[in-house]
């Protein structure tokens, strides 16, 4: 046992991986509902700012939870794996309740392949270089206060990088539109 | 040019009346059946002008508190704005098709971005060409499958990059089928070249030029130096927007991906370079003294949504995706130019009433109705009613749906389970009340009702 893994108390399953999560995703839901549904309260000279809050709050929530949860998880006992599923449960879900939205539009098929799509892969994947970050933050912490333990190694730089490759492959790359294509490519080949 | 009401109140040059009396002594010979003003001009010249995601009020014409259109509002002051101008769907594939085609997405096949323009469909540049025209296609094809020799096009230029969408700047072009770079960065620009070009050719025959936009399809890029011009306007943005809306319920599909407002600002500049270039093709007519026989019309090709109902993007069948600019310039032809229309048209109708321009039986297979007695005569009766169609678009979160819309009401009847929506148009311009499970919808609903099934077996109301 390390003096990192000793320092860190390991609390119950509740308290160290369904909390973070179910805090996170109570969050997500709640900022939902206010972004979609503000504008009834009719009040235009508060929608923007109302906008811009839910907004942004959703946004982050989904694609950059995990630095937040996995911290938490982290640092009350919760093992890889399940400081894994703690982060993954808000990004699921979310994708989730998007397949069964559109399950309006399209087949059942269609609608799990809709789960697949470049938006959710980049979700997926920002979650995952999160959870890279937030675990050297966590280790550059734990050696701040005296552990021996390196701050980088291959899994988490490798799930770190996951962010930009993301990024590049999904956003940048032809503006979206080349990745974009690419799966479309992918539907025309099951579907048409 | 004299100010006047009509063909007859204005001034004609001794040559210009020869040509009439000869070409028209030369029609009657040949016992053609031109139409009386066909018979009195020959054979228009015809120049239609198509755009992309240009929503019906973004000109400053139509009273839009931003955007500037000098030659937008130069054509519609010389010709017919319609203001009831609709599209049978609102998605560019199948409006393209129903615009060359004059028909209904139904029938000519392409119901998305995914179905494949079928060859055997007939377009009104084949049968102008077959009359005589000469003919070019330039700009965007954008039909799901692969690039079709079309039929009936002397010049044939399009691009093929990003699916058919084209990009703005530096866009290979494909020309007669043959790469070749853009000679210009901007694609509006090197549009119009390229049209100016098929323009300049001397010829004995008449013309047809086909010039569809890019412009002002998403990414809204305008050329640098109009790149912010609109960046301390008031946009007016409806109530129900907020600056992030296109992440919201699918619609990161859309590709705005930007704060709406940045999105909205380039989208209203790139219409205003779009407008530059429209102006260039307008000089060029009426400088080549061919003005009174050519035709110029100008449309879009679908609306787009800018933040009402919290969309972005088109497709749904309210108001602000279905209605889109629809500019008739034809001296020729035009009774009280400068004037308004509010009869209802279509997309469907372009064809019929080029056909019908250039004296030629219109196919009874095109679902469309001619312009031309609308053109001559402000009072004539419009259609009462028509269908609005949209066909599933993977992964687009639209659900297929139709629609009947009357003068002053809607009807729309979606797939799967949600429910139908009613809307008086006279009251509720912005369709924000349902009337559907109130007094006053249940007793409109089975006359829409009715309509709209007659229409879904062909009728024309």
């Amino acid at each position: 046992m390390t003096i990192a893994t000793a320092e860190i108390i390991r609390r119950s399953l509740w308290q160290r991986a369904i909390k973070p999560a179910l805090t996170l995703l109570i969050v997500v839901v709640i900022a939902i509902a206010f972004y979609n549904h503000f504008w009834r309260l009719g009040l235009p000279a508060l929608q923007r700012i109302a906008g811009h809050l839910f907004g942004l709050t959703v946004f982050f929530s989904v694609g950059c939870g995990a630095l937040v949860v996995y911290r938490a998880a982290r640092f009350r006992g919760a093992s890889p794996t399940e400081r894994i599923c703690a982060c993954l449960v808000t990004p699921v879900l979310y994708t989730a309740s998007e397949v069964l939205r559109v399950r309006e539009f399209f087949s059942w098929g269609e609608s799990l392949y809709f789960g697949l799509s470049p938006g959710f892969q980049l979700i997926l994947l920002a979650n995952f270089g999160c959870m890279g970050l937030a675990e050297m933050l966590c280790r550059l912490s734990l050696r701040r206060k005296g552990a021996v333990i390196r701050v980088v190694t291959p899994l988490p730089l490798a799930a770190l990088l996951l962010l930009p490759v993301g990024v590049y492959v999904i956003v940048i790359w032809g503006f979206g539109v080349h990745w974009f294509y690419v799966y479309q490519q992918g539907y025309k080949a099951l579907f048409y | 040019m004299a100010e006047g009401n009509g063909f007859f109140a204005e001034k004609m040059t001794r040559r210009h009346a020869l040509g009439l009396i000869g070409g028209s002594m030369v029609a009657c010979a040949a016992g053609l059946r031109f139409p009386r003003f066909a018979r009195a001009l020959g054979r228009p010249n015809i120049i239609f002008i198509l755009s992309d995601d240009h929503r019906w009020d973004a000109m400053s014409n139509m009273g839009h508190p931003v955007v500037q259109t000098p030659s937008l509002d130069r054509l519609a002051s010389q010709g017919v704005r319609f203001n009831n101008a609709f599209v049978t769907t609102s998605l560019c594939s199948p409006s393209r098709a129903s615009f060359l085609t004059g028909q209904y997405a139904r029938t000519h096949g392409v119901q998305n971005n995914l179905t494949p323009w079928r060859d055997g469909n007939v377009t009104f540049l084949e049968l102008l060409k077959k009359a005589g025209y000469d003919t070019a296609f330039i700009g965007k094809w954008h039909m799901p499958g692969r690039l079709p020799v079309l039929r009936g096009v002397d010049r044939f230029i399009t691009f093929t990059v990003q699916e058919g969408q084209g990009q703005y700047f530096d866009c290979p072009l494909i020309v007669d089928g043959r790469e070749e770079p853009s000679r210009r960065p901007y694609i509006t620009e090197e549009l119009t070249d390229r049209a100016l070009e098929f323009l300049n050719r001397k010829r004995p025959n008449p013309f047809c030029l086909y010039l569809s936009h890019k412009a002002v399809h998403h990414r809204f890029l305008p050329p640098p130096e109009l790149n912010h011009i609109y960046d301390q306007a008031d946009l007016h943005l409806p109530p129900e927007a907020d600056s992030w809306i296109s992440w919201a319920k699918g619609q990161v599909w859309t590709g705005v991906l930007g704060p709406l407002e940045r999105e909205y600002r380039n989208y209203l500049a790139t219409v205003t370079a779009l407008d530059r270039q429209i102006g260039r093709i307008i000089e060029w007519v009426d400088k080549s003294g061919q003005a009174e026989n050519t035709v110029i019309v100008y449309a879009g090709d679908n609306g787009f949504f800018w933040g009402e109902h919290r969309f972005v993007d088109k497709r749904w069948a309210y108001e602000e995706a279905i209605r889109v600019p629809f500019i008739v310039r034809y001296p020729g032809l035009v009774n009280g130019p400068g004037r308004p229309a509010e009869q209802m048209i279509l997309n469907v109708d372009l064809a019929p009433t080029l056909l019908e321009m250039a004296g030629l039986a219109v196919p009874s297979a095109m679902e469309g109705t001619s312009l031309v007695p609308l053109l001559r005569d402000r009072d004539a009766a419009g259609r009462r009613a028509w269908m609005y169609e949209y066909f599933k678009d993977f992964p687009y979160n639209t659900p297929e749906h139709q629609a009947v819309r009357t003068r002053h009401h809607k009807l729309i009847q979606f797939q799967g389970g949600r429910p139908e929506e009613l809307y008086d148009l006279a009251r509720d311009p912005r369709e924000m009340r349902n009337l559907m499970g109130t007094a006053e919808g249940a007793q409109l609903r089975p006359e829409l009702a009715a309509m709209l099934d007659e229409l879904r077996r062909g009728a024309r109301l």
